[in-house]
């Protein structure tokens, strides 16, 4: 019979590629992720005790994860801006083999999730790209549900604006435009 | 029905499958008139896919070794560890931390399970005047992407006379229409289903509605193409989904097809 701290880590193992992908739209850099995905595995395995069973385990790491991201962030308000700016380019570029055409499209989505403002882009991942729902990505992030989807509204129509995403405006004679 | 009537997270919620059941209802009767309302709930369905997909190649790169062996390393010295301190009682906990699935689960019920693979494959919706805007990557260089665009003549016809299940070709080498289905919505307004081949472009899924004898695309959706790319959720579950979001009933029979065709709306 298998120890429990094992099973408990090959089941972190096995969402290492959710966490980290998670931690690389946070900081932007792969390097900073994996040392945060490293930390935050190690509170995961320190508290595995106070996982509830029943709740979603995904989210109970996002939450580790993202707090550690803030502390840092807090604590090294100077260092931040450099890193950023190169690690954007990174990201942006898809591996893969996908067409060129789709890769330059996913690119400037890529891109374009990587523009927008922290509390934007974490509430745009938890629940577009990881599947939270509303209320799941509340507690990740210790906000009201309304503050999610507030953020959330926002998050999708910069993108929406940044990669040509736009509803069309006025397209028959009787129609008022959006509400924008 | 006035789109001031929901604001930007109703729409979202809805796109999300977030929305209660009253509202939703409500969106939904506003989604078969009003389709500025269709184009914000697009907006939000297509931002959600986007962001999915563009981020997706993230989850396929290999997680570095030394991170991997690092975390295993932590998990064995913190199992020891605690296996000194006190013998667990393992059995019920290794089978309960392995049965909730690692694979986030939808959180979501009923019609938001459709809307979402709804969303997960929602390309490019079809721009007007028989403007086929189908770009292989669904964003590319879609500048504007249009919903609900008035059909073109020439498809028009087919789609007012051609029977479910005939081929019909488009213009010459411009294509093939496939009629796969006629049906009415709640509200007898008749729409088809049809699929549209065209030389050199990904082929399309597309659902239309006839109102005052001018038929409006109310979806299209490109089928999935093997092989490269990071193919869509089945494009036929999304026009499924997005039939039972606008309340489509039964596809009528021959004869109804007929006699439906026929009538002017």
């Amino acid at each position: 019979m298998s120890d429990p701290t094992i099973a408990f880590g090959e089941r972190l193992v096995a969402f290492l590629p959710n966490l980290r992908r998670f931690a690389i739209s946070l900081c932007r850099s792969r390097d900073v992720a994996d040392d945060l995905v490293q930390a935050a595995c190690e509170k995961a395995l320190a508290g595995s005790d106070r996982f509830e069973q029943g709740t979603r385990f995904d989210a109970w790491m996002f939450r580790i994860l993202r707090n550690l991201w803030i502390d840092q962030l807090r604590r090294q308000k100077t260092a931040g801006p450099t890193e950023e700016i190169e690690a954007q380019a990174e990201l942006a570029v898809p591996s893969g083999e996908a067409g060129s055409e789709a890769r330059m499209a996913l690119k400037s989505v890529a891109a374009a999730i990587d523009g927008l403002v922290l509390e934007q882009r974490e509430v745009l991942i938890l629940t577009c790209v990881e599947e939270l729902s509303y209320k799941e990505a509340a507690e990740v992030l210790g906000i009201p549900i309304g503050t999610v989807m507030s953020r959330l509204a926002r998050a999708r129509k910069n993108l929406a604006e940044a990669t040509g995403i736009e509803p069309p405006v006025a397209r028959s004679q009787d129609m008022r435009g959006g509400t924008r | 029905m006035s789109d001031t009537e929901f604001s930007d997270e109703i729409l979202m919620a809805f796109a999300d499958g977030e929305l209660d059941e009253e509202t939703t209802r409500r969106v939904e009767a506003a989604l078969e008139t009003d389709d500025d309302v269709m184009a914000r709930v697009a907006m939000f369905m297509e931002t959600r896919a986007a962001a999915s997909e563009a981020l997706k190649p993230v989850l396929d790169e290999p997680v570095p070794d030394e991170l991997v062996a690092k975390v295993r390393a932590m998990a064995a010295a913190s199992g020891a560890a605690r296996a000194a301190d006190a013998p667990t009682a393992a059995g019920d906990n290794v089978v309960a931390f392995r049965r909730p699935a690692d694979q986030p689960a939808s959180p979501r019920g009923g019609p938001s399970r459709l809307l979402m693979a709804m969303a997960a494959s929602l390309l490019v919706v079809v721009g007007g005047a028989g403007g086929y805007l189908l770009r292989g990557g669904g964003l590319a260089d879609a500048g504007s992407v249009h919903v609900a665009g008035t059909v073109g003549p020439a498809l028009s016809a087919i789609l007012d006379q051609a029977a479910s299940g005939e081929d019909v070709a488009v213009g010459e080498g411009k294509g093939t229409v496939r009629l796969v289905s006629a049906f009415e919505l709640g509200s007898g307004q008749l729409c088809r289903e049809y699929e549209l081949t065209q030389p050199g472009e990904p082929g399309l899924v597309s659902v239309a509605c006839r109102r005052a004898n001018v038929w409006q695309t109310r979806l299209a959706v490109a089928r999935p193409e093997g092989g490269d790319g990071y193919a869509p959720a089945s494009s036929l579950e999304t026009v499924d989904a997005f039939l039972t979001s606008i309340g489509a009933g039964q596809p009528l029979d021959a004869d109804a097809e007929k006699k439906a065709l026929a009538a002017s709306k």
